[in-house]
């Protein structure tokens, strides 16, 4: 019991244990997951794994801002937008190779968060969160409205530019060979991205900026008299966040091949979805934000029978069927799981070593030491 | 006349506007301005009292409800079902144009009732543990609430666009202005959205002056624990304030409804610009929100008019940011000192 215990908090501890671990269950799981009878190997299942890599990389970025600095942001989708729109057109327009547009399509994840960071000098929690959900709104609906901004990017005469729509032919992302045709190859390039990602993220996590950061999130008095910077950090904290997301939007462009301001991709409500993936993953942890996306990746798939059933019976379709879930998951993990399932398992391997729980003392001993575990063994044998 | 006004502007300083206004081919005279205006106060007046709703639930739980919109849109289906009923046709049939006066009052009696149910609900199970918890985790309470009454709106309701009643006086009146042999024509929705608007207003202003719930509610929101001291039932008032808030929600999804049509995504444009409208009167003021949800009407018909469409889009959030940043208490809100 002890030793399973101990492997368990190592690896929820451990992240050099951890991470190899999770990398190596990654790489099998395109293969791994064909076991499960509701996923067959085929291009859907791997074009969700796809965006399972997608939400991680934003909701780790995200989780810097709202679990490691104590900031909201419902401005996230917006970000991730500008990222999608910027790689598209360094591709398409530019052509240039897709590293080079990730990398690109970073600093301009980093300047409109640094951007977006800027009224959080002024702002903090709720009035922060008005704001930054007005810019999330504003954007998508300034691309949807403004077609002509479209024409950057494709033939004004094109189909895909008179219905607002971005086209990214598959074509122009050649730089490996594969990402051409199928989801598998595209999520191994994914998960290459991703992994850059997670390593800097572990290493902002432990930095010195990283431990601003927390300060910042406990008290921002205490952190400014040990001589942190508070509006500096905070504004980092935004351009930091930004740059995960601005690489997922570039991610998600590479992955759907056209984008549409009209899309919910964009929309308020993803913001809503990057929140809820780390609060149901765990504030503030790298893993849980992984564990959270893929729950709520998965979670669509989970309730499709419920919803041909439901489907049947009532004769029409059901649309936002989602919703109901993920208002349920957010409402219930604010209360009953504040820590997210990252913290949950944490705690339940920490109760399982005994952790914080008192050392039953042996009233028969004079010295009154903690009973030997063998003492515990004989009395449950009833001996 | 639109020559004049035109020549000024560009006498003023005002050469870049009169360039936009000549581009767009929009004519600039004092009908268009008027139609604007009274178009403005009309949504504003709206706007007006979803504000109203997001400061009373600001000043009494220190939350800004994020579920404003689907609140709103949800208490609006109750009435469109209660209603259908009323009228007699079930199910997902579309309602008659227009609905008579005595079945108009019950429905609306039926979705207040609702509406009040559904805040003190809210206030008892989902904010009142969360009193002192952290301020993510009560927006994400109010962010998950909306999305679940979202979800179970599009559920029961379908998510296509419905035409709702209207209230076939209303439907009838008119009045019409005659200005440059030209007229202002004011339909009765606009008339019955500006009086009730300035009629609740009007209705809560006299209740914080003179009634001692009222005052208590001051007082509560003052400071809680002195108010708690001085026999302010302080749980009860919060669970009133909310009761009241979800209320005029409703009363603001029911006015709203006939302009746009029925559906789940009805009131997420409305809440976003009453979120403007509270921000620029300063988040803690009644009076303010009222100034600033009407503002924000008339702001947005004059720039959705007369400037390119892109920038109506943004205004609500170049309204919260420039507000927030230059003058965080807006034009009506008090000066809040955080102490250590």
């Amino acid at each position: 019991m002890n030793k399973i215990s101990n492997i368990i908090y190592d690896l929820l501890r451990k992240p050099y244990i951890g991470l190899p671990l999770l990398g190596i269950f990654l790489i099998t799981l395109p293969v791994t997951i064909t076991v499960i009878p509701m996923f067959q190997g085929n291009n859907y299942t791997y074009s969700l794994l796809s965006q399972w890599v997608i939400l991680s990389v934003t909701a780790i970025g995200l989780n810097l801002l709202v679990g490691l600095t104590g900031m909201i942001s419902l401005g996230h989708s917006a970000i991730f937008a500008f990222g999608g729109y910027a790689a598209a057109y360094l591709v398409v327009k530019i052509s240039l190779p897709y590293p080079i547009a990730i990398v690109l399509a970073a600093i301009v994840g980093g300047l409109i968060g640094l951007l977006l960071g800027l009224p959080a000098l002024k702002l903090s929690g709720s009035y922060l969160a008005v704001a930054t959900f007005g810019f999330a709104v504003a954007v998508p609906e300034f691309l949807s409205l403004n077609p002509q901004f479209n024409d950057l990017f494709n033939d004004p005469n094109d189909l895909a530019t008179k219905l607002g729509v971005v086209k990214v032919e598959k074509q122009y992302l050649p730089i490996f060979e594969f990402t051409k045709r199928d989801d598998l190859s595209r999520y191994y390039l994914f998960l290459i991205i991703a992994t850059v990602m997670v390593l800097l993220a572990i290493g902002l996590w432990r930095s010195r900026t990283g431990r601003a950061f927390r300060a910042i999130r406990d008290s921002e008095t205490a952190a400014q008299a040990m001589g942190v910077h508070i509006g500096r950090y905070k504004v980092l904290a935004f351009s930091l966040s930004g740059i995960f997301a601005g690489v997922a939007g570039a991610m998600y462009m590479a992955q759907i091949g056209q984008l549409d301001a009209k899309d919910l991709q964009f929309g308020a409500a993803e913001s809503i979805l990057f929140l809820a993936a780390i609060i149901l993953g765990g504030l503030g942890s790298i893993p849980g934000a992984i564990i959270g996306s893929g729950l709520l990746v998965i979670l669509p798939e989970l309730i499709k029978s419920l919803k041909t059933q439901l489907r049947e019976m009532t004769g029409s379709s059901i649309e936002n069927f989602e919703s109901i879930f993920y208002g349920l998951i957010i409402i219930l993990c604010v209360f009953y799981m504040p820590n997210g399932i990252f913290g949950a398992l944490k705690k339940l391997a920490e109760w399982m070593r005994g952790v914080g729980r008192e050392p039953m003392l042996d009233p028969t001993k004079e010295n009154n030491l903690p009973i030997s575990e063998e003492v515990i063994n004989e009395a449950r044998k009833g001996v | 006349m639109s020559a004049l006004i035109t020549a000024y502007l560009a006498d003023a300083g005002g050469a870049a506007v009169a360039t936009i206004l000549a581009d767009s081919g929009k004519g600039f005279d004092l009908v268009t301005l008027g139609r604007n205006i009274v178009n403005g106060l009309t949504f504003g007046s709206i706007y007006a009292l979803v504000a109203l709703s997001i400061v009373l639930i600001y000043k009494s739980s220190d939350v800004v409800n994020f579920g404003t919109a689907e609140m709103g849109m949800f208490a609006t289906f109750v009435c469109f079902s209660s209603l259908s009923v009323l009228v007699g046709r079930v199910g997902n049939n579309p309602l008659p144009e227009t609905i008579g006066l005595g079945n108009y009052l019950l429905a609306i009696v039926a979705t207040l009732v609702f509406a009040g149910l559904l805040g003190l609900m809210i206030e008892r199970i989902l904010l009142r543990p969360l009193s002192k918890a952290p301020v993510l985790s009560q927006v994400m309470v109010t962010i998950g609430l909306g999305v679940f009454l979202f979800g179970i709106a599009s559920f029961i309701w379908k998510a296509d666009n419905k035409p709702f009643s209207e209230l076939d006086a209303v439907k009838s009146a008119n009045i019409r202005i005659n200005v440059d042999n030209a007229f202002i024509s004011i339909t009765g929705e606009m008339i019955t959205a500006m009086l009730i608007g300035a009629f609740l207003s009007l209705l809560l202003y006299l209740f914080f002056k003179f009634t001692l719930v009222g005052t208590a509610m001051r007082a509560m929101a003052q400071n809680p624990t002195t108010a708690k001291l001085m026999g302010v039932n302080v749980g009860f008032l919060t669970g009133l304030t909310w009761m009241i808030a979800m209320m005029l929600l409703a009363i603001a999804g029911v006015l709203v409804a006939p302009k746009i049509s029925l559906s789940p995504l009805m009131m997420a444009n409305v809440a976003v610009l009453s979120f403007a409208g509270a921000v620029l009167g300063g988040m803690t003021s009644l009076v303010g929100a009222v100034v600033g949800g009407l503002l924000v009407g008339i702001i947005d018909n004059l720039v959705g008019f007369y400037l390119p469409d892109g920038l109506r889009s943004m205004l609500a959030f170049l309204i919260i940011v420039v507000v927030l940043t230059f003058r965080p208490n807006g034009l009506l809100g008090k000066v809040v000192r955080k102490k250590v």
